[in-house]
């Protein structure tokens, strides 16, 4: 039997949206997203570090637009990461697993990381 | 094997919690500092320290995330276990070049 074939589940094309589900692969997606922005970052550090003219190549880069637009994006995914690892933290620990509670749950995590990377974002100086 | 895997995984969830709030507002801003600055704090003994603990715990974080996924997605097994290894080595590989980025500061 060729193990490769067997389909995975839940099946994403006949399994229907909600808000638990979403918020579910969303944890996975931006975990993903992190690890690849992470593995990078030494690049980063020794560009800001390594001389004025190196340092002067991220800043210009930091400047463009479209890269604050990025930038700003990955410290949702960061926030929303962190707060919604809470609540998985919360669930490991027997709290908050009923429907009602997860669904809850769900709407503070997304509030709260919008409302927190917005303050971020803005009080940064980033724009 | 894997009990451990998800104790370790919540572990360093747990901890990088404090250290993730920490540290967010200073690398957001970090295209608008300037360089002596950034020089002055990464460059410091305790700049050296927090960068390498911030490092340390999100890189070990991240492997273990990645293997979970990639067991998850990646059937085949030899090929599993060689994507998860090169997983594990590029995180290494990247902890590694942090401390000597730092320390050559």
């Amino acid at each position: 039997m060729n193990v490769s074939k067997r389909p995975l589940s839940p099946h994403l094309q006949i399994y229907k949206p909600q808000l638990t589900s979403i918020l579910s692969i969303s944890h996975r997606l931006t975990g993903f997203a992190l690890s690849i922005l992470i593995l990078f970052s030494p690049v980063i550090l020794y560009l800001l570090t390594a001389s004025k003219d190196t340092h002067a190549i991220i800043t210009s880069i930091f400047e463009n637009g479209f890269i604050k637009i990025v930038l700003s994006l990955a410290l949702f995914g960061m926030v929303y990461h962190l707060f919604n690892g809470i609540r998985h933290l919360a669930w490991d620990a027997g709290y908050g697993l009923d429907i009602d509670d997860s669904y809850k749950s769900g709407y503070l995590v997304l509030g709260a990381s919008i409302v927190i990377s917005l303050l971020i974002v803005f009080s940064s100086g980033i724009f | 094997m894997s009990v451990q895997h998800w104790k370790l995984q919540r572990l360093s969830a747990i901890f990088l919690i404090p250290i993730v709030i920490f540290s967010l507002s200073y690398i957001i801003s970090l295209g608008s500092i300037p360089y002596t600055q950034i020089i002055d704090d990464l460059g410091s003994f305790t700049g050296f320290i927090i960068t390498t603990i911030f490092m340390g715990f999100i890189l070990f974080h991240s492997s273990m995330g990645l293997e979970v996924i990639i067991e998850d997605y990646v059937h085949t097994e030899n090929l599993q276990k060689n994507i998860v290894s090169l997983s594990k080595l590029f995180h290494i590989i990247s902890f590694f070049l942090t401390i000597v980025i730092l320390a050559s500061i």
